[in-house]
């Protein structure tokens, strides 16, 4: 990158060429900072639910909270990163998150790293891994463009569900929601065998039926997630009946 | 009949004066929500009735509320060339014996509370006279309006149509001075100018934060976009504070006009006033005031015979606390759930559907129209500080006269409590003032020299809010007290960021825990931790703010919370720590604890001594509430 691109903030004293339009967050990464932070991700909207990202900004004195997330980065702006005041305010958020989620993996590693003891207590009923991030929601809706799922509820009461959090009409099966889970909460289990295989969205309680491959007959994606992808872009032929790894090998052949 | 320009005002003015000063006898009564909770239906159906039946001829109309709902139903009376009386505590009962009373000429006099000779009309800053300075043909010795501390240290700018007698209706509000200055808004001034009158008058948001009004109007103005909105922000949801309900209820043309007048000056084509679904009364009245005002051209097309269009909807709201939050209000109002975003981008900029959006209080909106008429300088004469102006409060819990008020900015506590509120009777004395509901603060007994302004509060670790005042007395647990609002928070809290979402839970959790007797002073510890992460840290106001009850409780009570620490409410009011006993030296043996006891617990014979059973008492008080002997002791 050219110098002329650049912007130049301070970083915790020391000054730093970051990309112009970038978050805080982006720019600390872009020059190896690490900032925590559980519910962003760069190919979906921010969002600025888990407050971890909190950074300070300004001098010495006169320093106020942003989330680096939804902050954009400018010409001479002074940020620190892990001041004291940061690192206790972020202490206090990773207990609160640990009391929610004290089964989910990335909450206790923060809890290990800030020396929090564990969470005595179990989690909530269902929820003891879900710290209600909203990625597999803002996945579902920006990048599956299904809005199977979305929150439910309210203050301590919320949770992500399908509507009536069984039989989604809207769910495809595509997974989208658990690839991009960071804790492993959300669960799929595959039964391919059987009269009518079938994928079974575990946290969605809902059923959707797997298309049999038109060549070797085995059931190789949700016949529901096929139409969706179908309808929106164009799509090799074939694609509806065949797994792709027999329409590779029957193009080859 | 269409309003188009000043004659046309003039006479829609003139035939409003007809109906408020008519030739023959008026009656009154106050049917907004808290008449009709104290039964003002039934009042009303019986003056109905009555007057029928002794075939007696009176305007019979409902109005809106006075202010002082401690004393309803309310009643007025309105005879030509006579002050008009203001009756309180009726019954149907009274309303019959007042009907049969004037037939024969006599006024019942043993639920007059006062009578009014004439009164300020704010608009023109003149009084008006309802005897029409003849001599008074009604019995001597009735209270004046103007000398009864409840009105006498008001001043009633917002609550102008509180007036008695006043009423929510079309002719009726220009008659109280309505709508010239939205028509010297839309024809005469330009926006500029309206703006810059706002700005004179120093008024600020009375929703809560206190933004000026004038900044926010500039910003609008400002903003580019392809149509703008005008709210109308009534999504009133702290305990205990009921202006805004009350305003849309009683007087919603002076909101309506306030909107038309911001709408121009902002820019704005589209109008929405926001209500919570718990204010039906609110919302039945804003909605038929809205097809009132488009029926005489006043909203529409070519208002005033301008190029200027405004329209307003009203838009129920589902009733969720966190949706008075502006960003929040905007989610809710494009049908999704009521969840707050970052700002910036602030609504001024990029609000409802992207637009640059306006969105101001009730009150607010209801002051406006006064500013216009009697100029900013005159309003910035009344107040203290920063804060100018006057403020409409709800004055409830433990004092006398609760009730809707409305007095300068900067009038101490004690003032509004003692003199207004009419302090405390039963020798009970004040512990704490709470103002500004969930976001603000118990401010204790010893401070309330304090001025009502956005500064003083604060500084006291409270808030000014929208107006929520809470006097409790010496039977007020403050623990408990700051249990039951960090309950509320804990409720209303939207859940999307987590130091809102867990740490209302949280302190919530802790707080039982010591109202329970199960607390420790590293609790005290965690609570101010957590305190700290919400206020720095939650997305948005409401979970900045959710700590400050805690905080200000702490602050000024922490020997009560100490107290619980070690095992005792003060109070009495907690449950777990308190013991009620029978003082065997007072005990007449009447019995009537036993009587009253639910769970079996209180044992005695007739004429002797009574005692409770520990094991069985549920605590309820009922033993304590029934002695007359005043023997059941709490510890």
């Amino acid at each position: 990158m050219m110098k002329a691109e650049c912007i130049v903030v301070t970083f915790n004293g020391k000054k730093a060429a970051v990309r112009p339009g970038a978050t805080i967050l982006d720019a600390a990464r872009s020059v190896g900072i690490g900032i925590p932070a559980l519910c962003s991700h760069e190919a979906l909207s921010t969002y600025g639910s888990c407050r971890l990202c909190i950074v300070e900004l300004g001098e010495q004195g006169a320093r106020r909270i942003v989330t680096s997330c939804s902050t954009a980065a400018v010409q001479g702006m002074v940020i620190w990163t892990d001041s004291s005041r940061i690192k206790k305010l972020r202490q206090t958020l990773v207990a609160l998150l640990l009391a929610q989620a004290p089964e989910a993996a990335p909450v206790q590693q923060l809890a290990r790293e800030m020396g929090i003891a564990p969470a005595k207590k179990k989690g909530r009923e269902e929820n003891g891994t879900c710290i209600l991030c909203g990625l597999c929601v803002r996945t579902c809706a920006e990048i599956v463009g299904s809005h199977a799922i979305s929150f439910a509820g309210k203050g301590p009461g919320r949770k992500v569900g399908v509507p009536f959090f069984k039989d989604s009409r809207e769910c495809i099966g595509c997974g989208a929601c658990a690839f991009v889970c960071p804790t492993g909460h959300i669960k799929i289990s595959d039964m391919p065998g059987g009269e009518n295989p079938e994928r079974f969205m575990e946290t969605w309680k809902t059923r959707l039926a797997l298309q049999a491959c038109s060549s070797d007959g085995r059931p190789f994606a949700p016949r529901a997630m096929l139409e969706h992808f179908a309808a929106r872009y164009p799509v090799a032929e074939g694609f509806l009946e065949s797994c792709p790894l027999c329409r590779r090998r029957n193009k080859k052949a | 009949m269409k309003i188009r320009n000043r004659k046309d005002l003039a006479q829609l003015k003139k035939h409003g004066d007809e109906q408020l000063f008519p030739r023959g006898v008026r009656i009154t009564v106050g049917l907004a929500t808290c008449g009709i909770a104290k039964g003002a239906r039934d009042v009303y159906g019986a003056l109905k009735r009555e007057l029928k039946s002794q075939r007696f001829q009176a305007a019979l109309e409902d109005t809106g509320c006075n202010g002082l709902c401690s004393r309803e139903p309310i009643v007025t009376v309105q005879m030509p060339g006579a002050p008009l009386l203001t009756f309180a505590d009726m019954t149907p009962e009274d309303a019959r014996a007042l009907v049969r009373g004037l037939k024969k000429g006599e006024i019942p006099l043993d639920k007059i509370l006062c009578r009014t000779d004439r009164q300020e009309d704010i608009m023109a800053g003149e009084m008006r006279s309802f005897t029409g300075g003849k001599p008074a043909g009604i019995p001597a010795g009735i209270a004046a309006r103007e000398s009864l501390p409840f009105f006498k240290y008001q001043k009633r700018i917002a609550l102008r149509n509180r007036r008695a007698g006043t009423q929510h209706s079309m002719p009726k509000y220009p008659a109280s001075g309505g709508f010239p200055a939205a028509f010297s808004a839309l024809t005469g001034m330009k926006p500029e100018a309206v703006i810059a009158e706002l700005q004179r008058s120093g008024l600020r948001g009375r929703g809560g934060a206190g933004f000026p009004t004038a900044a926010k109007w500039q910003a609008v103005r400002a903003a580019k976009g392809a149509r703008k909105y005008f709210i109308c922000n009534g999504d009133e949801g702290d305990p205990g504070a009921y202006m805004d309900r009350s305003l849309l209820e009683s007087d919603p043309y002076s909101v309506l006009e306030g909107m038309l007048i911001g709408a121009r000056a902002t820019g704005a084509a589209q109008g929405i006033v926001y209500v919570r679904e718990e204010y039906p009364l609110a919302i039945t009245r804003v909605t038929g005031a809205i097809a009132e005002l488009k029926k005489a051209g006043l909203l529409g097309r070519r208002i005033f015979s301008t190029d200027f269009n405004f329209t307003v909807t009203v838009q129920r709201g589902a009733g969720a606390f966190v949706c008075g939050e502006e960003t929040a209000l905007i989610a809710s109002l494009e049908g999704r759930a009521g969840e707050p975003v970052e700002k910036p981008p602030y609504p001024a900029q990029q609000g409802l559907y992207g637009m640059p959006t306006c969105i101001n209080n009730v009150e607010t909106l209801a002051s406006v129209p006064v500013i216009l008429s009697r100029g900013g300088a005159w309003y910035s004469r009344t107040g203290t500080g920063k804060s100018r102006g006057t403020k409409v409060f709800s004055l409830v819990g433990a004092v006398d006269r609760v009730g809707l008020i409305e007095v300068p900015m900067g009038t101490p506590l004690e003032k509004i409590i003692y003199d207004i509120g009419g302090g405390f009777s039963g020798g009970r004395t004040l512990k704490a003032v709470q103002t500004g509901g969930p976001s603000g603060g118990c401010i204790p007994a010893r401070l309330t020299g304090l001025g009502a302004d956005y500064e003083s509060l604060t500084a006291a670790g409270s808030i000014m809010g929208s107006g929520g005042m809470i006097a409790m007395d010496n039977t007020a647990c403050m623990v408990d007290v700051a249990k039951y609002f960090m309950g509320f928070l804990r409720g209303e809290s939207c859940g999307k960021c987590l130091p809102c979402r867990q740490g209302t839970q949280v302190m919530y959790d802790i707080l039982e825990a010591i109202t329970a007797g199960r607390g420790t002073q590293q609790d005290l510890t965690r609570l101010r931790d957590i305190a700290g992460a919400l206020s720095q840290t939650a997305l948005c106001g409401l979970g900045k703010t959710a700590a400050n009850p805690v905080l200000s409780s702490l602050r000024f009570f922490k020997k009560e919370f100490d107290a619980h620490l070690a095992g005792t409410c003060p109070a009495g009011v907690c449950t777990d720590l308190i013991q009620l006993s029978i003082n065997t030296k007072k005990c007449t043996g009447c019995g009537l604890c036993r009587k009253a006891c639910p769970a079996g617990a209180v044992k005695g014979e007739r004429k002797k001594a009574h005692a409770i059973t520990q094991k069985a008492c549920i605590k309820c008080r009922a033993c304590h509430e029934a002695c007359p002997a005043g023997a059941v002791e709490i510890r």
